[in-house]
């Protein structure tokens, strides 16, 4: 049981790490950043091919998590910019970003998946009768790292106090003076890092392949929708819960269907409690 | 009057051209022309309630797989064709039914992401039902009709399809739908009942897939879940967007670009949906209403310039 | 002859704070009803609440002795309450004949007037086959009143009206409600900060604080209410 729901809160924490770079994205700039996936994939090509080439795996890692902020910036400069004013436009944009990325993976490393490896995936922690493979704890603790660094920038730097202003509204926040490009630019900074840190956590534990983001984006849109679109700490609640009930499912009921947990849980949210989700059913007249 | 008889008068030639593609091209070739046809017929539900509502459903794929797999297996149960045909789209009908009622809550964006989800379950469900579905590897779906009948079937869905759109566009069905995708809010207020429209606007786009997917199998004969997985709802959406949602024919034309692009050029694995993806984009930025709407634009540009000249 | 529309006790609260505090009036066919109060007094959320935007906390709303509260904003409609918006929210890309069409068709059998007559009434003449978006901000207010008359309301609310209107078009659009008023035999609910637009055509004025009632008379006992002008009218 321990195990399971440990195994629940490092699936929580890999989403947790996605969703947040989804739902920063989307308080600044109201897009479903579908392309989140492609970033995802590229960074984590970039540490493997950067391993293979024969870098130590910490700066391998790097070159990956650099490699997704780049690309998440690059998608910022190319196509989001263009489309702030017209947010309709934007699950379009987004679907053409991901085909884009995911090809171009699919392009550069082929179809077949890539076994990445890591100084500590030999590694087995046991800890009060637990067993947790080095990649796992590895995972945990970055995501740990990388959220508290997340929320003291948020919290602590006029930075991050004016992200979440442009987060609450982009109309005032414009008119007290921040500058509004930089901020989205910068939140596609903060999200490409977190894609590349979640790359290189999890890659090692399924394979590098162009699809390997697919299910964890899904999963990590719903703890966005459960969390609230725009919400960190949402979005870090939200991961661990449904890190926990696709845990839960695929331990005592069926591991293939794993993400249709999360499914059930997202529809049972939105029978039960259409109003207990925070924005989802979206703007209402005032 | 006008407007019905060129309407309806386009539904019959595409028809026409439909099987005159079926009959006429064979081996690569008739299988894009099989693709374009299913995806016209599939699309043209998709464009009831993505086109009209503005509503992003991600669920079409879904429907489309969930009627080529359970007329599969009724058809292997015994029924006779026509039976299995009507019950599995009656289920599907109700099966988008069920994820309406839950998802029409959500807006926008929300149910882009919900919907994308069921299908992802879907898939699930395709892929590890291996009793029913016959697993990752699929199934082959027996000969319900001659091939020839097949063929007719889909040549008269793709006019038959496109004249009940029309008819769907120009109602009052229509209307309240188009209310909803400028501005929900103010059309519920103006008394459009908006949740019991989507709902049957779901529910008729699930139909058309469901039928779709019906035909596929039975022009293809064999089924398998990477046919149906949620990047080809995407590529519905995106084939929809690139044709100019809403519009008549724009089933056809996203069709034709999407499928022709992916199936025709041979440009190597993923090339070819790197260059969708940024068409996608250069029309969603250019062209907000799609090529169709684009060539409409031009045209009136065009003539304005003549008129002045 | 009983009211028209009974509002009983209503009650809106969002989380714990009441956005209005147990409201009660009655209003006749007919009549015009001005709402006035300091922003944030729950004016809009009361008109909310009577066109079914919001599900009321507790309280009825009930129309010619039928509940029409708490059903949703399509229900109040075809009941026929009809409301139009403080920012103005209209189909933009399609012309106000469109528009109107939709609106007739929801009218559930209830007399409404004609698009020329409505056009006339409002002072759009012309421009009812313009896509709304190019119309002016003025036309676009009266253009939301005219979608929310064809849906044949017998209780009409309109939330700040003649926001950015000068005092001609103020005093043309009061002239038009007038008459729907009396031609109609609409009830009219309209919330605005205009005095000089809103004390001429209110019948009865009822002035909200707090989400409660703090006075209710005619425009002339309003004014002269001293509760009143201390907490709202004096600061004007």
């Amino acid at each position: 049981m321990i195990q399971v729901l440990v195994n629940g809160v490092f699936l929580g924490c890999l989403f947790a790490v996605v969703a947040v770079g989804l739902t920063l994205v989307y308080g600044v700039m109201e897009v479903p950043n579908f392309a989140h996936a492609g970033v995802i994939v590229l960074a984590a090509y970039a540490t493997w091919s950067a391993s293979a080439a024969g870098l130590p795996f910490a700066l391998a890692a790097l070159v990956g998590i650099a490699c997704g902020a780049a690309v998440s910036v690059l998608t910022e400069v190319v196509a989001y910019r263009w489309i702030i004013d017209n947010p309709a436009a934007a699950p379009a944009v987004a679907l053409g970003l991901m085909l884009i990325l995911q090809n171009t993976a699919l392009r550069l490393f082929g179809g077949e998946g890539r076994s990445m490896d890591t100084p500590y995936d030999q590694v087995l922690v046991e800890f009060g009768g637990v067993s947790l493979s080095g990649v796992k704890v590895a995972l945990v603790v970055l995501a740990v790292l990388a959220l508290t660094a997340l929320h003291l920038i948020l919290s602590r730097t006029s930075l991050g106090r004016a992200m979440r202003a442009v987060a609450q509204d982009r109309g005032a926040a414009a008119m007290l003076g921040i500058p509004m490009r930089r901020q989205y630019t910068l939140a596609f900074l903060i999200a490409g890092l977190l894609a590349g840190i979640a790359a290189v956590a999890y890659a090692p534990t399924f394979q590098v392949s162009p699809y390997m983001a697919d299910e964890v984006l899904l999963s990590a849109f719903v703890v966005v929708v459960v969390g609230g679109l725009g919400s960190v700490w949402g979005a870090v609640a939200g991961g661990l819960v449904l890190g926990v009930v696709e845990g839960l499912g695929s331990a005592y009921l069926s591991s293939a269907y794993q993400s249709a947990f999360g499914f059930l849980l997202l529809v049972l949210i939105l029978v039960l409690k259409p109003g207990g989700l925070r924005g989802a059913t979206g703007r209402r007249v005032a | 009057m006008r407007k019905h008889a060129s309407a309806l008068g386009s539904s019959a030639l595409l028809s026409v051209l439909a099987y005159l593609a079926l009959t006429g091209l064979q081996g690569d070739q008739g299988q894009v022309a099989l693709l374009v046809v299913v995806w016209t017929i599939a699309l043209t539900g998709l464009n009831v309630i993505l086109g009209l509502g503005g509503y992003p459903s991600m669920a079409h794929a879904a429907f489309f797989g969930g009627g080529a797999y359970l007329s599969a297996i009724l058809l292997e149960k015994g029924l006779s064709m026509t039976v299995a045909a009507v019950v599995s789209v009656a289920a599907i009908m109700l099966v988008g039914f069920l994820v309406a009622l839950v998802f029409s809550r959500t807006r926008g964006q929300y149910f882009a992401i919900g919907t994308m989800f069921f299908t992802a379950v879907a898939f699930l469900v395709f892929t590890n039902a291996a009793e029913f579905t016959g697993g990752p590897t699929g199934r082959p779906v027996d000969l319900g009709y001659s091939l020839d009948a097949t063929v007719v079937l889909l040549a008269v869905s793709v006019g038959a399809g496109l004249a009940v759109f029309h008819l769907i566009s120009v109602s009052r069905f229509g209307d309240r739908l188009r209310a909803i995708r400028e501005d929900e809010d103010l059309a519920q207020h103006l008394g459009v009942p908006t949740a019991r429209v989507k709902l049957l606007a779901v529910v008729v786009s699930a139909g058309f897939a469901a039928w779709a997917g019906v035909l596929f199998g039975q022009y293809n004969g064999v089924i398998a879940p990477s046919q149906f997985t949620f990047v080809q709802s995407f590529l519905m959406f995106v084939a929809l967007g690139l044709g100019g949602a809403g519009r008549l024919l724009a089933p056809v034309v996203g069709a034709l670009v999407v499928i022709g692009l992916t199936q025709l050029l041979n440009l190597g694995p993923g090339v070819s949906q790197i260059v969708l993806g940024v068409l996608f984009i250069a029309v969603t930025l250019l062209a907000p209403n799609g090529i169709l709407g684009g060539i409409t634009a031009l045209t009136r540009k065009v003539r304005r310039k003549e008129a002045v000249a | 002859m009983s009211a028209l529309l009974t509002v009983d006790r209503v009650v809106k609260r969002f989380g714990g704070v009441a956005a209005v505090d147990g409201v009660s009036f009655t209003l006749d066919a007919g009549s015009v009803l001005g709402l006035i109060g300091p922003n944030g007094s729950g004016k809009t959320t009361l008109l909310g609440v009577l066109a079914g935007t919001h599900e009321p906390t507790s309280g009825t709303v009930t129309l010619d002795g039928k509940v029409a509260s708490g059903k949703g904003a399509h229900r109040a409609v075809h009941a026929g309450i009809a409301r139009t918006f403080q920012t103005t929210r209209l189909f933009g890309s399609w012309t106000l004949r469109e528009g109107l069409r939709l609106a007739h068709g929801e009218r559930r059998g209830r007399q409404a007037w004609s698009d020329d007559r409505l056009a006339d009434l409002l002072g759009l003449d012309g421009l009812l086959d313009q896509p709304c978006a190019s119309l002016t901000s003025a036309a676009q207010r009266l253009a939301m009143i005219a979608l929310a008359l064809a849906t044949g309301p017998r209780v009409l609310l309109l939330d700040e009206p003649a926001v950015g209107m000068d005092t001609a078009e103020a005093a043309a659009l009061a002239d038009a409600v007038r008459r729907a008023a009396d031609e109609l035999d609409v009830a009219v609910v309209v919330v605005d900060h205009n005095m000089q637009f809103l004390m001429p055509l209110a019948d009865t004025v009822l002035v909200m604080a707090a989400g409660a009632v703090l006075a209710e008379g005619t425009p002339e006992q309003i004014r002269a209410d001293e509760a009143v002008i201390a907490s709202y009218l004096g600061e004007a």
